[in-house]
């Protein structure tokens, strides 16, 4: 038998050796086998969703829903327009993310930096949580143009809230123990600022601004969508209403892949941020 | 054990004053702490509110300075709302019973498919991606393309509120029914609980709070949602009403219509937290760590 012949050929610790990495490349295997089913799987509900598509555009006429190959098509046709709309939204994004994340943050130090302050702004806070703050673009609008400033004034304002309440949060929530360390030895207002709660509030401000990221996407384009000018919001809207379809389609298929971006991005960033400091994500 | 009945050694008190006893003592006390949350109260309030009057002075005096077209005051703002009320009145309805189809829409289609989803860890594995997809996804980027599908009035509103509220009622389910107490999961096990009684009985209750949660985020998105597409369709409701308002540069209305809005989302918003307390007490359950 192998076992036999093993036992003659091989020391204790080779024979250890053989067994584990025996176990270790067939549980390999075995996620490996997982992995690939749910490859499968995912493919199957693409090709599920693209085929549920094809078979709604036999059933409509290609002005409520094109066929995929239409859609391709006109996205091969409309690429000039799509190439010069994108940038436009981009730059709306990240204007609106860097401006409203920036205010966010300031507000939410000068806030936090008073009990007092908190208090007062607290009831504030919880409604400008409900209040759609979206359906201000109009007034944005009007106040600022219709060029870009609006846009990103409409991102900013949404980017906004998350952050301050995160920072607001995040400098409050120190650990006890921590604070009173750094009391106990003599540490300034400013030192226990910079060294225990900037540190304790970072996971939070990332979070809030993976958050401000995606709001900031939908600030630019219901931004576009109401100023209807330029950039992918204002594309869908005139192609909307000049029952250009397929067009429609392919707009919103750069806009998925633009936003999919912009969530990937965020995400990345707030995994990168958190290993840089060495810290745990906050708990959801 | 009455604290009465123990015999403290009484000091003797001066003529006309009271003996010092553990109750008078901790009557004061208790007196003392209300007087000093109410005086804590009362502060609080004020404070806020000279914080309300010093933003609404603010507006004052900035509309003071500019052009009423650009920042229309508190006047004409109330001006605006007298004389557009009978545009904003129906408008409101017509946005209220839209934001709460499409919410109730979107939190039955997020409990179903999440708890749907939630019975499989491979489904969950396989719909990973497109679930991370939908949810970079700006639904309200939809809003042309549904206008386009379901036209001008109600359905279009009702729909992209319904897929927006969707996703935070389905990730919080799908992650709720998941998270269950292992104890009470091996305790349904051991008393031959079935699969369905255990998802009912054991997994969505513990959920509860996870999916409130989601409910009073869903609210939110279902008024966004509703407002864009009110913008993109421009013919029921209080965005469009606002739309209306700003092309003809009559920014008062816009503002008055901004206010019904607000006022709108802040009810739905605060009967959802209602909500979210009252099952949280009926169930007896904690609200989720935060």
């Amino acid at each position: 038998m192998a076992l036999g012949r093993l036992h003659a050929e091989k020391t204790d610790a080779e024979l250890f050796q053989h067994f584990y990495e025996r176990a270790v490349r067939a549980e390999t295997e075995q996620h490996r086998r997982a992995r690939q089913t749910t490859l499968v799987g995912q493919v199957v509900v693409l090709g599920a969703l693209v085929g549920l598509w094809w078979a709604a555009s036999t059933v409509y006429p290609p002005v409520l829903v094109p066929s995929p190959p239409a859609t391709v098509q006109a996205f091969v046709d409309g690429r000039a327009t799509l190439w010069e709309n994108t940038p436009i939204t981009i730059a709306e994004i990240v204007l609106g993310f860097l401006v409203g994340s920036l205010l966010g943050i300031g507000f939410g130090v000068v806030i936090g930096q008073s009990r007092w302050a908190e208090v007062i702004f607290t009831p504030y806070l919880v409604v400008s949580q409900a209040v759609p703050k979206v359906a201000l673009a109009p007034i944005l609008i009007i106040v600022l143009g219709y060029g870009l400033a609006s846009k990103v004034a409409v991102a900013a304002l949404i980017a906004f809230f998350p952050l301050l309440e995160n920072t607001i949060g995040g400098l409050r929530q120190v650990d006890p123990d921590s604070l009173r360390l750094l009391r106990s030895l003599g540490a300034t207002r400013w030192q226990i600022f910079m060294k225990l709660r900037v540190f304790s509030a970072l996971p939070l401000i990332f979070a809030g601004l993976r958050i401000a990221a995606v709001l900031a996407t939908v600030g630019a384009i219901v931004g576009e969508f109401v100023a209807g000018n330029r950039g992918l919001g204002a594309l869908l809207v005139t192609s909307m209403g000049t029952f250009s379809t397929s067009l429609l389609y392919a707009t919103m298929g750069v806009l998925t892949v633009l936003a999919c971006g912009v969530y990937l991005a965020a995400q990345w960033g707030e995994r990168r941020a958190l290993a840089r400091y060495n810290l745990a994500p906050p708990e959801a | 054990m009455a604290r009465s009945s123990e015999k403290l050694p009484m000091h003797a008190a001066p003529d006309g004053m009271a003996a010092i006893t553990i109750e008078r003592l901790e009557a004061r006390e208790q007196r003392a702490a209300a007087a000093r949350a109410r005086r804590d109260w009362l502060l609080h309030t004020t404070a806020r509110l000279v914080v309300l009057a010093g933003v609404i002075g603010l507006w004052q005096a900035l509309a003071s300075r500019y052009d009423i077209t650009l920042l229309p005051g508190p006047g004409p703002t109330v001006a605006a709302l007298r004389r557009g009320w009978s545009l904003i009145a129906p408008a409101a309805v017509d946005t209220a019973s839209e934001i709460a189809l499409g919410f109730a829409l979107g939190t039955l289609i997020g409990l179903l498919v999440g708890s749907l989803i939630g019975q499989s860890k491979r489904a969950e594995e396989i719909l990973h991606p497109y679930l991370i997809a939908y949810q970079a996804l700006p639904k309200v980027g939809l809003a042309p393309l549904i206008v386009l599908l379901l036209g001008f009035g109600l359905l279009p509103k009702v729909a992209l509120a319904a897929l927006s509220a969707a996703f935070p009622v389905l990730e919080n389910t799908l992650l709720g029914v998941q998270r269950v107490d292992e104890d009470s999961a091996r305790l349904f096990a051991g008393l031959g609980a079935g699969r369905l009684q255990t998802y009912f009985k054991l997994r969505v209750i513990s959920a509860l709070p996870a999916i409130l949660t989601g409910v009073r985020v869903a609210v939110v998105l279902a008024t966004v949602a509703v407002v864009v597409a009110e913008f993109v369709a421009g013919r029921i409701g209080l965005g469009a009403v606002m739309m209306v308002g700003y092309a003809q540069l009559d920014t008062p209305l816009v503002f008055a219509a901004l206010f019904v809005l607000t006022a709108v989302g802040l009810a739905y918003y605060f009967a959802a937290v209602a909500l979210e307390a009252l099952v949280l007490r009926w169930f007896n359950l904690a609200p989720p760590a935060r």
